[in-house]
């Protein structure tokens, strides 16, 4: 059955479908020394999966914390957006200045915390996605110790 | 009632109950706690946990780091009841805490930021939901990781209860209780501020909105992007303009009239970065006039030493309804 996506409006019965709850995922773990400078899938897995409301919108948010060893790199944590499962086609890749969070590149001794708020429209209502944590650095010294990672967050609502 | 709502399911008084927020500009001078504490005055909300038993946690503020390589963190904490009751979320750094960077070592600036969480969760899965319809106390924790002193010039806490919109039990549905949720921004966008920009101003090219107001007067609204500081002390700040109407009308809260921005501000801290940093800043609307149509956009400030120049780039901005 295909399901339309819709702007709620007086009158309207409120479908199921109109509010979703709320979808979450996080990884307690630290991570030493990351060194991908292309976004991987941070490991163990931190996803989520959704289906999307009649509204196609929902607000993504990734949060958690890192540090930086030396004092020219920056750590970043984004989402990926996918359909159905981590081999479906992306409908919302990672991307440092759209989608991230990430910790000044000031050399840190302590893990610095924080979220990033993005929003994603134009889902399909009623069909499975799947969303996870991606990570990157924007370079290594090639020496011990680069970036670290501590605590990733990922969690769905959605929104009208 | 349940949650999610089933279709054809009547909403009640109280399934819906309102979001709220505080905030306070006290300077919470030389903390060096490294324990999670209230501080003075205790920055609270006491709110109606909603049928989905979750909620959005929201705390934001600036935190100056006064020497050394400490780091501040504010925290969110919930009780049931009131302060004295039993804690259902504590105050942690990695799950629900917006911390500074710790190397602010000549900085005279404080960086501003927001941390969201849901709540309660623990480290990794949410936990068993408040209970619908009972009565909880939020407020705003705040630590040192150890070392020399931080200041926190501003602390907020907001509660969003989820489902988002704007709808409240009691009364009968209406078109602007769940009011479209807006995303605005330039994808590209690099600007330079230097020592001319030291008062708000709306860059060439920056992220803009029109919105309509929720029954409920209330919206979040969320400014993000890349900053960067090019030489020492020179903050560069991001934060929202919000005006009746269209671009013309009246400003419903002046930048420029300090410490206004403290509450909307995303900014960096105030130290070299050879990158731009992420994140965001989620602010609280209020009183808004449902049904009026709102124009929002990113405006940009730095606190500059001559010759000094700070960038931001890719501004965003996102307006959200809420109960």
């Amino acid at each position: 059955m295909s399901i339309q996506a819709r702007n709620l409006t007086a009158g309207q019965p409120v479908l199921a479908l109109d509010a979703m709850p709320l979808e979450f995922n996080a990884d307690p773990t630290t991570r030493n020394d990351v060194d991908d400078t292309s976004f991987v899938p941070w490991s163990p897995e931190v996803s989520v999966t959704f289906e999307a409301p009649t509204s196609g919108r929902v607000l993504v948010f990734i949060g958690g914390g890192g540090n930086t060893d030396s004092n020219v790199h920056r750590l970043s944590m984004a989402p990926e957006v996918r359909l159905r499962d981590e081999n479906g086609v992306v409908v919302q890749p990672p991307s440092v200045s759209r989608n991230s969070w990430s910790n000044s590149s000031n050399i840190t001794q302590n893990n610095e915390f924080g979220t990033q708020v993005s929003l994603v429209e134009g889902l399909v209502p009623g069909s499975p996605y799947f969303a996870r944590a991606m990570i990157a650095v924007s370079g290594t010294d090639g020496t011990s110790g680069d970036s670290d990672v501590d605590s990733i967050q990922i969690f769905i609502v959605p929104t009208a | 009632m349940t949650f999610p709502f089933f279709a054809g399911s009547p909403i009640k008084m109280g399934d819906i109950p309102p979001s709220v927020h505080a905030f306070d500009d006290t300077n919470q001078a030389n903390l060096s706690n490294t324990s999670f504490a209230a501080g003075s005055p205790e920055v609270g909300v006491s709110f109606i946990a909603p049928p989905s038993g979750y909620v959005l946690g929201i705390v934001g503020g600036g935190i100056r780091d006064n020497g050394g390589t400490n780091r501040g963190a504010l925290a969110l904490e919930i009780h049931e009841n009131d302060s004295s009751g039993t804690i259902v979320q504590a105050a942690e750094v990695r799950r629900n805490a917006w911390t500074n960077n710790s190397h602010n070592t000549s900085s005279s600036v404080s960086g501003f930021g927001s941390r969201v969480a849901p709540a309660p969760i623990d480290d990794n899965a949410l936990l068993t939901p408040l209970v619908p319809g009972a009565t909880y106390f939020a407020r705003t924790m705040q630590a040192v990781s150890g070392g020399s002193t931080v200041d926190i010039l501003h602390r907020d806490i907001t509660i969003v209860q989820l489902p988002l919109g704007a709808a409240t039990g009691g009364r009968l549905a209406s078109n602007l209780d769940n009011v479209r949720t807006l995303g605005g921004g330039t994808q590209v966008s690099t600007f330079n501020v230097s020592d001319s920009h030291s008062d708000w101003q709306a860059p060439d090219t920056n992220a803009q909105l029109r919105f309509i107001a929720p029954s409920s007067g209330r919206a979040l609204i969320i400014v993000a992007g890349g900053l960067r500081d090019n030489t020492n002390n020179n903050r560069i700040g991001m934060a929202p303009e919000v005006r009746e109407d269209d671009e013309n009308g009246r400003q419903i809260f002046d930048l420029n009239d300090a410490p206004t921005f403290r509450k909307f501000m995303w900014s960096n801290f105030g130290n070299t970065d050879s990158k731009y940093m992420y994140g965001c800043r989620v602010g609280w609307l209020e009183d808004l006039e449902p049904g009026r149509q709102y124009f929002a956009q990113t405006m940009l400030a730095a606190t500059t030493t001559t010759s000094a120049s700070a960038d931001a780039f890719n501004q965003r901005l996102i307006v959200v309804g809420v109960s």
